[in-house]
């Protein structure tokens, strides 16, 4: 036990440091039944102890390193669920984490497609092989080119979700607060940090945090979930002068509806639900914050899904697993719209727009009558 | 018949997206819960009673031997494809088809989870009891193949107690019902008993009906926390002698608490012993009284503490983690693998303490290091060690160890090897030790379900496994 507590504590930078981990896994099954992947593949081989199994084979040199060996451990959306579920303490996700970090390196992983779009992403700056110059089409307000505060709007909210984009600048003007936007903005790096690219990530972070520097931020607020994560858990890992204060934008909202800068009206009863986004909940422990934003809005009522907070189920969409398995990917997001639908919700609001996208998809194909929105989207719908 | 062939076949019946036999996959499908680790040929993943006939039909006329799996928890190896088996996988068959509250039946496919049944049940007001360890995990097929049972069997038995009836699929593809839906039969032998327990030797279920309960009203969590450990076994053994039968009564020992307690944001008292006692019924005051009875019989042999748990949440916690304690030890044992040959035995209620000093007095002798937990209400005891199973030298201690121990428990005390965890492969070795001649009648049962020896044949101690083969068996991959 005491043995256990020091190996917890250790430094661990590859496979081989978690040979002993490995070796823990009890084959128990808990972390199988809530593992979004097996849920939806219902393959032995992709439940986290069925990962564990092939890599301590790995480790043991009893297998070779196959594409069948990296495609199995690159089959993961990164929810993170699978640390919780292990009673045995194996943190089989940190140990998958260590994995696809290795299998890159090696120049074994990411798998194709992700590897495309990691490189789409350092060819154009996001992940949509869009025009750099057009990332920031739908802003049609002046905003200051320095302040203490950068917003960071993140690619998919940028080229996808302008509306939301637009929403989201348009609260924090009516709320009289201070922030830039830099056209230079670029990806986060986050698609490529899911796929072990440690070097590309890093050079990313640094580009970025040049980029940052100089609008004179020193807070950096993101209403992406993702992004959010990669600024707070990647990042500071990564690059040693990541000093900016992180705020998510659900935090920020809060603050400024407190402080009576934002005032909401009712329009109507209205019941929501709220899909936590796995690398904003167990990624980065944001919780309340979003929920509270939706509480305080006058006649909404806010009704949550069996699964909530640190037991959120995942919509799929994480950790590459949109990009290499897009149809699995929407399964496991039709999973969760269900779980919306049965609180009898009108709406569905989440806080990360990858999630969104996924979340949509599943919506489209059920024919769900759920209204999918950002949370930006919700309040401004209800600003006083 | 080679594995493309095997391949081919079973495509031709289930489909080629449900069965593989990339060997990447094979390994993931390797493992249960036990040290025993065994790849099997082909696994396939059948949707309906009738492509599990084809598959047996297909298996029997090829001798080829065949494995059914739920959730692979087993801890026994029983649900692991040994000799270049066909494992089937039973996630497809995963319906529950009929919760019936006047009949007071359920009838669900093999490869629903456990939880899962218990939780639409209780929707009703109703329960399915046995309450394995695994029960977030496990499935209803598993646990009637196993005759599972957990920490509320004290009261409300194993699983047999709960099955009336079973579609099963035998060996060659004739598909056949036993028992139906009614509580009681006195009609001829009882085929759906025997089905129970069986280890996937007989056939495959495909439809299972059981008893449900009603879910009870009330219930209370007493732990009182001993000095001794003897003194914890004496207080089981008193607490079932003053006329209470409470729901569930376990037992840890100081390393359990320990490992209990890394777990626990609000920790027990480090002690020799405490017990988890479940009271439960439909009147909060006849509780009530048995909580005072069993706070008298602790007193009595010196208790040091008596916690008493009302908070629902905080007795939830407590019990989600007593069923994770043989994954929790797994802090304890490191790199090296649990030895499960003599890890769930029972003895008579009464033996118990003398029962488990012995085998701990025997763990000492070999300098292993040993875990006593379990349903020390009914006299099921976990008892748990680990060896580094790469060791050649200390695979030939375990069995010694295992031998002397299983000796003591079923010659001295009368016990049994296994109380709900099942032979499979990591008992089977010493299943004559425990039955003797009538093993040779089992054997003859299974020739009747199984003549060509296909379904799981080395479980049980069926199949006759030379013991440098059970050696190589606790092997490593």
């Amino acid at each position: 036990m005491e043995d256990w507590e020091k190996l917890k504590a250790a430094e661990k930078k590859s496979l081989e440091d978690y040979r002993t981990q490995l070796a823990m896994c009890n084959i128990c099954a808990f972390c199988r039944i809530r593992c979004p992947v097996y849920q939806e593949v219902k393959w032995e081989s992709v439940t986290p102890r069925g990962k564990m199994q092939i890599l301590r084979n790995v480790v043991k040199g009893w297998i070779e390193l196959t594409p069948g060996v990296v495609e199995r451990i690159f089959s993961c959306t990164t929810c993170k669920i699978c640390n919780q579920e292990c009673d045995a303490e194996v943190y089989p996700f940190d140990i998958l984490k260590t994995a696809r970090r290795e299998f890159t390196e090696k120049g074994l992983g990411p798998l194709p497609d992700e590897r495309k779009m990691d490189r789409r992403i350092v060819e154009y700056g996001n992940p949509y092989r869009e025009p750099r110059e057009e990332r920031f089409n739908w802003l049609d307000v002046e905003v200051p080119k320095n302040s203490d505060t950068l917003l960071y709007i993140g690619c998919v909210t940028a080229y996808r979700y302008g509306e939301t984009g637009k929403a989201i600048v348009e609260l924090l003007k009516r709320a009289g607060y201070d922030f830039t936007i830099t056209p230079d903005e670029s990806c986060c790096g986050m698609h490529p940090y899911w796929d072990g690219e440690v070097k590309l990530t890093a050079d990313i972070a640094k580009s970025n945090i040049e980029i940052f520097r100089k609008t004179g931020a020193k807070r950096i607020v993101t209403a992406c979930a993702g992004c959010y994560s990669t600024f707070k858990n990647a990042y500071p890992e990564l690059v040693d002068n990541f000093d900016f204060e992180l705020v998510h934008f659900s935090e920020l909202l809060l603050d400024l509806i407190k402080e009576g800068k934002i005032k909401l009206r009712e329009t109507g009863p209205l019941k929501v639900t709220y899909h936590d986004p796995c690398h904003l909940g167990r990624h980065s422990g944001v919780y309340d914050a979003p929920r509270a934003v939706i509480e305080s809005i006058p006649g909404v009522e806010l009704v949550e899904m069996e699964h909530s907070r640190e037991d959120s189920n995942c919509c799929g969409g994480g950790g590459g697993y949109f990009t290499a398995f897009p149809e699995n990917a929407v399964r496991i997001a039709e999973k969760r719209v269900r779980e919306a639908e049965e609180t009898g919700a009108d709406v569905l609001v989440t806080t990360c727009p990858l999630c969104r996208t996924n979340l949509d998809l599943a919506i489209k194909r059920l024919d769900s009558g759920l209204r999918l929105y950002d949370l930006a989207d919700l309040v401004l719908e209800h600003l006083e | 018949m080679d594995q493309k062939e095997i391949y081919e076949a079973l495509a031709a019946i289930v489909g080629e997206d449900d069965v593989t036999i990339d060997p990447v996959e094979l390994l993931a499908y390797a493992s249960d819960a036990s040290f025993l680790r065994a790849i099997p040929v082909a696994v396939a993943r059948p949707e309906n009673k009738e492509e599990v006939a084809e598959i047996l039909k297909f298996a029997d006329e090829n001798r080829i031997p065949v494995t059914p799996r739920g959730a692979g928890t087993s801890y026994a190896g029983q649900s692991l494809a040994y000799n270049n088996a066909i494992l089937i996988d039973m996630v497809k068959m995963d319906k529950i088809l009929e919760i019936n509250t006047q009949d007071r039946v359920a009838v669900v496919q093999p490869g629903v989870i456990y939880g899962e049944l218990n939780k639409e049940l209780r929707k009703h007001g109703y329960c399915f009891p046995p309450d394995p360890g695994s029960a977030v995990a496990c499935t209803v097929g598993g646990m009637v193949g196993n005759n599972a049972s957990g920490v509320r069997a004290l009261k409300y038995g194993a699983t047999v107690d709960h099955v009336l009836g079973l579609e099963v699929v035998l060996p060659g593809g004739k598909i056949i019902r036993t028992g139906g839906r009614v509580w009681k039969s006195s009609s001829g032998y009882n085929l759906t008993k025997l089905f129970v327990g069986s280890e996937g030797t007989l056939g495959v279920f495909t439809e299972i009906i059981l008893k449900i309960t009603p879910a009870p009203k009330y219930t209370a969590m007493i732990m009182p926390v001993f000095e001794k450990y003897e003194q914890g076994l004496e207080a089981a053994t008193e607490i079932i002698n003053s006329g209470i039968l409470p729901s569930a009564m376990e037992i840890l020992d100081d390393i359990c608490i320990m490992v209990l307690n890394s777990a626990l944001e609000e920790k027990l008292p480090q002690a020799g012993a405490i017990l988890f006692i479940e009271l439960d019924g439909s009147h909060e005051e006849v509780i009530k009284e048995e909580a005072e009875t069993v706070r008298n019989v602790c007193e009595k042999i010196g208790v040091k503490q008596i916690i008493h748990t009302t908070d629902p949440k905080r007795a939830e916690e407590l019990w989600r983690l007593r069923h994770s304690l043989g994954n929790l030890l797994a802090k304890v044992r490191g790199e090296n693998m649990a030895i499960n040959s003599i890890m769930d035995f029972a003895v008579p209620i009464s033996k118990v303490p003398e029962a488990v000093k012995e085998v701990k007095e025997i763990a000492a002798r070999y300098q292993r290091l040993m875990a006593a937990f379990g349903h020390i209400g009914d006299g099921n005891v976990h008892m748990g060690s680990a060896i580094n199973v790469e060791d050649p030298k200390q695979r030939e201690m375990a069995v010694k160890f295992s031998k002397e121990a299983a000796e003591i428990i079923i010659k001295k005390y009368g016990g049994t090897l296994s109380a709900e965890h099942g032979i499979g492969m990591a008992k089977s070795a010493f299943i004559t030790m425990e039955h003797g001649d009538t093993l040779e009648l089992m054997r003859g049962i299974k020739r009747i379900f199984d003549p060509n020896n296909i379904m799981n044949p080395m479980v049980m101690g069926l199949t006759e496994i030379p013991r440098d083969e059970y050696v190589y068996m606790a092997g490593v991959k």
